[in-house]
């Protein structure tokens, strides 16, 4: 599968606002679903050889992001992001991107790009590539101070109540 | 008002409680319908296949309801269903039987009004229809409750017996793809090193094709307190960590790492170490049991997190 990524449109033959059916119909090899983790409110798509995972939303279960892992080879507008040091990847897109936001080190968002990138240890290892990076679509991001606010709120009533 | 005559008193038209009364036979269709298919998707869902369990066990760790995660009832419901491939589908039915809920009430509350103004044969009639459509509004707020009610009672007092079935299906659902990806890139599970990040990271590709990442537990961004070569970590394959709760962007990969943070900064690293645990064990069975072990036993040790 080739990984031409194209800010807010999709990933090579991923495009957003797609439904399930038609993502696996226009992937080359089959998915395997998996639940990311407890906040998830439904499947996302492994396209193993790909190295690709297609989160949809939930409603209307259509592609709401794309991320691509190591060690497949993503390109945006004819770079590669995958196969460089984050600290370079970093420069690179802040020249695109100044207003680009960086929430932990090694965690970057762009939301004109319409990109995340994703590398824990840029502090320890700033030469290694990112592990991954992720596209999303629009209004992908709405919401998600509340959302996360929520989720913290309960689990430490949870473990209060729990103590 | 047009509706009044020169007295002051209401008079309504033949008409509008003739329409009045064909709305809620209308209504009362359309409910009686959408909630008797309801019923039955939501009976569907909890029996006779075991779902419920692997989204049981998915919030096991918190021992409790999940009902109050931030999500209601409503988002929930899908949540299970979906795990049957039924996504959105009782999401959507909510909000018909919601705005059906709303129509009715607007109805009573004109019918209230108007009542004594209008024919009595008529307002016998819209009464009964009124006294059908309160009927199956009930029956819906108790398959409601009952779903509620399952779902509380899923999350408690059953972990074990939850995690075990979560397992299974996990391991039976995944048995095929992953399968094929741990033939190919497996590193024997005694191979895999714990310890400190600097000790486990080291060359992702190795000579003979398979890989191996270095996972934080918990997550390396929510200990901020703990350097990142000396935050607690194992050796894992690259497409599980991938797989991993924690790791990457999307939005639930970052409220888990948010959440852990929290539990960090209030000292429940080792909770949320546990977190993790539950979530490898959904997804991988006791594939990483030996490197939870001793992550757990040898490395976050009481003596180690007064280091931090």
């Amino acid at each position: 599968m080739r990984l031409d990524m194209h800010p807010y449109q999709g990933v090579g033959p991923i495009q957003f606002g797609m439904t399930r059916e038609q993502v696996r119909k226009a992937a080359s090899e089959p998915a395997h679903p998996f639940r990311k983790n407890m906040f998830s409110l439904c499947d996302t798509d492994e396209f193993t050889k790909a190295r690709v995972h297609v989160f949809y939303e939930a409603e209307g279960d259509t592609v709401e992001a794309i991320e691509i892992w190591q060690p497949a080879k993503p390109t945006l507008g004819g770079a590669t992001l995958l196969d460089k040091p984050i600290v370079l990847l970093r420069q690179q897109l802040l020249e695109t991107d100044p207003e680009m936001a960086e929430e932990k080190v090694g965690e970057l968002q762009s939301d004109k790009l319409g990109l995340c990138v994703w590398a824990p240890t840029a502090d320890a290892d700033p030469h290694l590539p990112p592990r991954s990076v992720m596209m999303f679509c629009r209004g992908y991001w709405d919401n998600f101070e509340e959302k996360r606010k929520n989720a913290m709120l309960h689990v430490m009533k949870k473990l209060a109540e729990g103590s | 008002m047009g509706l009044n005559n020169a007295t002051g008193d209401l008079v309504i038209p033949d008409t509008m409680s003739a329409r009045l009364e064909e709305l809620l036979k209308k209504l009362k269709g359309e409910m009686g319908e959408a909630v008797t298919q309801g019923v039955l998707d939501i009976a569907g869902i909890f029996d006779p296949t075991p779902v419920s369990d692997l989204a049981g066990g998915l919030f096991s760790l918190w021992r409790g309801d999940f009902v109050g995660a931030g999500l209601s009832v409503v988002s929930m419901v899908p949540y299970v269903g979906d795990a049957v491939g039924k996504t959105g589908k009782l999401a959507k039915l909510f909000k018909t039987v919601q705005k059906m809920q709303d129509r009715l009430k607007s109805m009573k509350a004109i019918f209230k009004h108007i009542e004594k103004a209008i024919d009595p044969a008529t307002a016998r009639r819209i009464k009964r229809l009124i006294g059908q459509l309160d009927a199956i509004n009930q029956k819906w707020d108790s398959a409601v409750s009952a779903v509620e009610d399952r779902l509380k009672g899923l999350f408690k007092g059953r972990n074990d017996e939850l995690l075990e079935n979560a397992q299974r299906r996990v391991a039976d659902r995944n048995k095929e793809g992953c399968a094929k990806k741990h033939q190919r890139q497996t590193m024997e599970a005694e191979e895999r090193k714990t310890g400190a990040h600097r000790d486990t990271k080291g060359p992702d590709n190795r000579p003979d094709g398979t890989y191996a990442e270095s996972n934080h537990s918990p997550a390396n961004s929510s200990n901020p307190t703990v350097r990142t070569d000396d935050g607690g970590a194992f050796q894992m394959n690259s497409q599980d960590h991938a797989r991993a709760a924690t790791t990457g962007s999307s939005h639930e990969a970052k409220l888990f790492r948010g959440v852990q943070e929290e539990m960090n900064g209030q000292g429940y690293l080792k909770e949320a170490v546990e977190m993790d645990r539950t979530d490898s064990a959904l997804k991988f069975g006791d594939e990483y049991d030996l490197q939870y072990d001793d992550l757990q036993d040898n490395f976050w040790t009481d003596a180690k997190l007064d280091e931090f």
